[in-house]
Order: C-alpha cells, then sequence, then structure tokens
C-alpha cells in the first residue's frame, strides 16, 4: 500500500514535471499547412465560379484553357434542354422531329435572351449583345442533337459558341 | 556567429521560435481557401459557326488568294481528311478506339505543308458523341489549327 502510493507520488511527480518542459511536436503539423496552403493559394480564382455544374452532367474531357464567359447557358443532358436553368425541349422530342433543324422552344428563348442584353446595350455600352453561348452538354450525346442546338443558336443570332468542358491536366 | 550559436544551442534545448502567429495565419487561411477552391475547373472551347466562317472565308479571300480548306470527317469507321493536293490515307479505328496519335501526325504532316492555315472544319456523323469531337478538336488546336469549325 504504502509502496505503491509512493510509486504513484513518483510517477505523479514525474508527469508533471515533464509536462513542464514539454512542447507540442508542431513541425509535422505545419509542413503539411504550408503544403496545403500553397496547394490552395495556387488554385485559387478571385473569380469564383462561373459556370457550376449538376451532378448528373458530365461534361467532356478537353485539354482547353480558356476561362468560361459569362453568357446564356444551354444545358444539355441525356434526357432535356435546358436554357438557363428553364426546360425548353425534351432529347425525346428534339429526336422525333428528325428532319426539323430548329428546336423551336429554345429559338425563341434565346431570342428573347438577345432582346434583353440589346436593351441593356443601349443604355450602358460594355453590356450588349455580343453572340455569345455556352454550350454544357453531357460527353455522351451524339452529334445529331449538338448539330441542331448550334443550328437555333446560330439562327437565334448567337454565333460565337463556346462549349464547356472539363478541364484535364 | 556567436548569436547564431547561441540561438542554436536553445533551440536544441526545446526553446524555439515562436510559431503561434503562424499557426493563427494557417488556421484562417486554410479554412478560407478550402472553401473557395474549386476541384472540377471548367474551361470553354470555342467554336465558330460554319455561318460565320464562311463569312470570314470570302472577307479573307479578298485579302488572300491562298486559302486552303481542310475538312476532316468523323464517321464509325474512323477519320478522313481531305486536303487539297496532299493524299492523306483514311485513319480507321482500331477496335472501337480512335486513333488520336495517328490523327495528331497527319495533321502535323498538313501543318508542314500549309503552315499557314489555321482553318479546319470538322464533319462528324450523326452518331458521333461530343466527348469525340472534344477529343478531335482538341488534337486539331494542339496541332496547329486553332479555328475550328463545325459542319453537319
Amino acid at each position: 500500500m504504502l509502496n505503491l502510493g509512493g510509486d504513484k507520488f513518483v510517477l505523479g511527480s514525474r508527469r508533471t514535471r515533464r509536462s513542464a518542459d514539454m512542447r507540442l511536436r508542431l513541425t509535422s503539423m505545419i509542413d503539411m499547412f504550408t503544403i496545403l496552403l500553397v496547394f490552395l493559394l495556387k488554385s485559387y480564382s478571385a473569380e469564383g465560379q462561373i459556370i457550376t455544374v449538376t451532378d448528373d452532367l458530365r461534361l467532356p474531357d478537353s485539354t482547353a484553357e480558356k476561362p468560361p464567359a459569362s453568357s446564356p447557358v444551354v444545358i444539355v443532358t441525356d434526357r432535356m434542354i435546358l436554357l438557363d436553368g428553364e426546360a425548353v425541349a425534351s432529347i425525346a422530342e428534339v429526336e422525333r422531329l428528325q428532319k426539323t433543324l430548329t428546336i423551336r422552344n429554345l429559338r425563341n428563348g434565346l431570342a428573347e435572351k438577345k432582346e434583353i442584353s440589346e436593351a441593356l446595350g443601349r443604355e450602358n455600352e460594355a453590356l450588349g449583345f455580343k453572340g455569345i453561348v455556352t454550350i454544357q452538354g453531357d460527353r455522351e450525346i451524339p452529334f445529331r442533337i449538338l448539330k441542331k442546338i448550334m443550328v437555333t443558336c446560330g439562327q437565334a443570332g448567337y454565333s460565337n459558341i463556346l462549349l464547356a468542358v472539363n478541364q484535364k491536366e | 556567429m556567436n548569436i547564431k550559436r547561441s540561438t542554436g544551442r536553445a533551440s536544441g534545448e526545446g526553446d524555439d521560435v515562436n510559431i503561434t502567429p503562424v499557426m493563427n495565419l494557417f488556421l484562417v487561411l486554410i479554412p478560407f481557401l478550402l472553401l473557395t477552391a474549386e476541384f472540377v475547373r471548367i474551361a470553354v472551347l470555342e467554336l465558330n459557326l460554319p455561318s460565320t466562317a464562311q463569312s470570314s472565308v470570302s472577307n479573307k479571300k479578298e485579302n488572300d488568294k491562298k486559302l486552303i480548306i481542310i475538312l476532316l470527317g468523323i464517321d464509325d469507321k474512323g477519320f478522313t481528311l481531305k486536303v487539297p493536293r496532299l493524299r492523306i490515307a483514311p485513319i480507321p479505328k482500331k477496335g472501337e478506339q480512335f486513333q488520336y496519335e495517328k490523327l495528331a501526325a497527319a495533321l502535323k504532316q498538313i501543318k508542314g505543308r500549309y503552315p499557314d492555315t489555321e482553318e479546319i472544319t470538322i464533319q462528324p456523323v450523326d452518331e458521333i458523341s461530343y466527348q469525340t469531337i472534344v477529343n478531335v478538336m482538341d488534337a486539331c488546336r494542339d496541332n496547329g489549327f486553332p479555328n475550328i469549325s463545325i459542319s453537319g
């Protein structure tokens, strides 16, 4: 009993003495933080994201490096075609009308956007109509769908087409 | 010299630099940067519609007469290249895969023949997937043809 108590006392005193001059070893944590910081600063962009992609849309991979511009966005999934988040046509419908190259709802929607941006352009030069449209297409969509969308954009006056892609290293 | 040695000895004893401000900085910066980090980078490929390409072609024709139109067809058998006064053998698929390396080599050969030409027209058939078209556009851009148009 007495012996045990003595042991405990000795242990305790040793512990307190050790903690008095023990330091947290932070070197490895600082190493890690430094690496993280460098990596994050390198990948930092001040503009933020102009384009966000929904989960079910898999953009094609490309080596392109041009950053996206703000413009109307046509999203083409394997089921729907959307213009700035609003559904304008379904793929099944577009497939059914094999002969017609124009997607009417999409053209009307784009024409509206063109009018709005032209009206804005009369107020402020910088906001004017530039004819830029971004296409976010799933990597699996066939060219016959893409062709119709491009033709429709061209007819609506949007002749500068930007294709959104995943940037690969 | 003296000072250096003395600090060296001191740090050997465990009496080192005050890293608290550094840790504070890290603790603020790292969460902030992690929140704003983008892990999927999105870029864009520029594309000329055939209609606008045609008008720019006619404009350029007036400027210089030596305009060369290069056509690159993609179908379910592979790539075909149509270049004036140059015969390029079709590049067939290897199994299910398109042979992008051979396409790149052929494009380099064309670039060697017509170093001033930057325009190329891609003609895919209806069934070609978007990813394939983008891959071909990449091959064209990497081998000196940045002005790409697509025609159906």
